[in-house]
């Protein structure tokens, strides 16, 4: 599974846009609550979802890479991902204006994970179920985008 | 049959309901072969039959006297569409994010 690419251009400078993506106060104005974030490398921290019956909402991060106004990436978990997924953005100036681009990789890491569930027997998807899974998304038709 | 992503996630966080779907993804099979290949009880095998069922991952007719179970991958293709699900996502946010700045 390849990774999810995004690109947009913002009309907003460049420091701007990295306050957005960084300060907790406006990251809950366009994407979650988040009341422990810090751009600090190594920083652990939480957004919060709605909750529903099957699921906490939880999304378990930890911050990976940070240059201002530059680069700002984080691990990406939650149940049902169950893996340590990557968000990377990244940030150019044009001007007055900013062309960010977000990636989302690492989705392979799903089945790779499920083996080390299979061994400790813990919740989770056991490996093979997954390969089978996997066989079985992959004979149906491709993903229309 | 209507069914949600999220019982379809919750019918396959079970270890024994994983077992059944692997073991139905080569063949049609009543529910006392399936008991075969489990510790656990038939009624329980039954039980876990009825979540699969209802959530539209296995299906079931009669043959004769015995009533089979079959694999349905209709729900699966829910699970790869978790990416488009994604996907969606980060474009909803990205928008949020530009009209949040742009709208300053």
């Amino acid at each position: 599974m390849g990774p999810i690419e995004k690109k947009i251009t913002v009309n907003a400078p460049v420091n701007r846009v990295w306050e957005a993506l960084t300060n907790p106060t406006e990251i809950q104005k366009w994407m979650m609550m988040s009341t422990n974030f810090e751009p600090k490398t190594g920083k652990d921290f939480t957004f919060q979802a709605e909750a529903s019956k099957e699921w906490d909402g939880v999304f378990k991060c930890s911050v990976k890479e940070v240059v201002k106004n530059k680069k700002l990436s984080y691990t990406w978990d939650t149940a049902f991902i169950n893996a340590e997924t990557l968000v990377e953005f990244n940030l150019a100036e044009k001007g007055n204006k900013t062309e960010l681009s977000l990636v989302h990789s690492g989705w392979d890491k799903m089945a790779a994970n499920q083996e080390q569930t299979k061994k400790s027997h813990s919740e989770g998807w056991d490996l093979r179920f997954v390969q089978k899974l996997k066989e079985v998304v992959e004979s149906l038709k491709p993903v229309s985008r | 049959m209507a069914y949600r992503i999220d019982d379809v996630f919750s019918a396959l966080a079970d270890q024994n309901r994983r077992e059944i779907l692997l073991m139905l993804t080569d063949k049609k099979m009543t529910v006392n072969s399936i008991a075969e290949n489990f510790k656990i009880s038939r009624p329980a095998i039954s039980k876990h039959l009825k979540v699969l069922l209802n959530t539209n991952l296995v299906s079931s007719g009669q043959k004769g006297r015995e009533r089979y179970y079959q694999l349905n991958v209709e729900p699966l293709k829910q699970v790869r569409d978790w990416l488009k699900f994604y996907d969606k996502f980060w474009d909803t946010k990205l928008n949020s994010l530009k009209n949040y700045l742009e709208e300053e």
